[in-house]
């Protein structure tokens, strides 16, 4: 696999995290290998999404979902690890302590 | 948890802080079919970035920024947008005076975003963007605010 993740610069002179972002390159997401699998759906429910996503075929309609509930999960478990972390200063005074 | 308006939702970086702070809102980690329909726009995003602490604050932010690239909920405003906002604070230079034109120039940006993807921007600062609203209708956009708190 030839994900490239730009490893971070500290240890290289370099104090601050300002370091390239570890975003996979877009031509890397772009190459999205397809196998043809079989599952038990119900077609009915497969057709109904296919419309309802707009979607150019029923394959089509079931990656999307797929891939925003994956993205979602991902998304949740940046926002926990955002929590665990402590989460960031509050810089422009958006969230002020509240009144007791 | 509170009932959220139906439709796309963009959340103001004081929810994001105050849930990161474990204070509220903590559904924001949990619920799936609510961040499927939340928008996050960048000026959010650079809010936040510019408050994180170290290396890990900073990979989660890039993660969370990734998630919703992945779901084409990730916005940042056009060259039309940063024009708009410049347009409407000229006018509201001159209908309310002077004002603290650096946080209104981030409110209004963020209110333009939420306005651009159909969102309900949600924010504990309504009064804050209540101006937006207003500023914003004068340019006939609808500007939909919910408060959380």
């Amino acid at each position: 696999m030839n994900a490239i993740n730009v490893l971070p610069l500290w240890g290289h002179g370099h104090d601050v995290y300002n370091y390239s972002c570890f975003y996979t390159l877009e031509e890397t997401v772009g190459r999205v290998v397809l196998t043809r699998t079989n599952l038990m759906l119900e077609v009915g429910k497969v057709r109904r999404l296919r419309k309802a996503l707009q979607s150019r075929s029923n394959s089509e309609a079931v990656r999307l979902v797929i891939d925003e509930r994956l993205a979602a999960k991902v998304g949740l478990q940046a926002l926990r690890n955002l929590q665990r972390l402590g989460g960031p200063a509050d810089v422009f005074g958006r969230a002020p302590a509240k009144k007791a | 948890m509170i009932p959220l308006p139906a439709g796309p939702l963009l959340f103001d970086t004081g929810i994001y802080i105050r849930f990161s702070r474990g204070e509220d809102y903590l559904w924001m980690g949990e619920d799936a079919q609510v961040f499927q329909r939340t928008i996050l726009t960048a000026v959010v995003a650079a809010e936040l970035y510019a408050g994180t602490h170290d290396h890990r604050e900073k990979r989660a932010l890039d993660e969370l920024c990734h998630a919703y690239h992945a779901l084409g909920h990730f916005s940042s405003p056009t060259a039309a947008a940063w024009i708009d906002t410049g347009i409407v604070l000229r006018r509201a230079r001159s209908t309310f005076g002077e004002m603290d034109f650096i946080q209104h120039f981030r409110d209004l940006l963020i209110a333009v975003e939420a306005v651009r993807a159909g969102a309900t921007l949600v924010t504990e600062n309504v009064r804050d963007f209540a101006r937006s609203r207003s500023l914003l209708a004068s340019a006939r956009k609808t500007l939909k605010l919910f408060n959380p708190s």
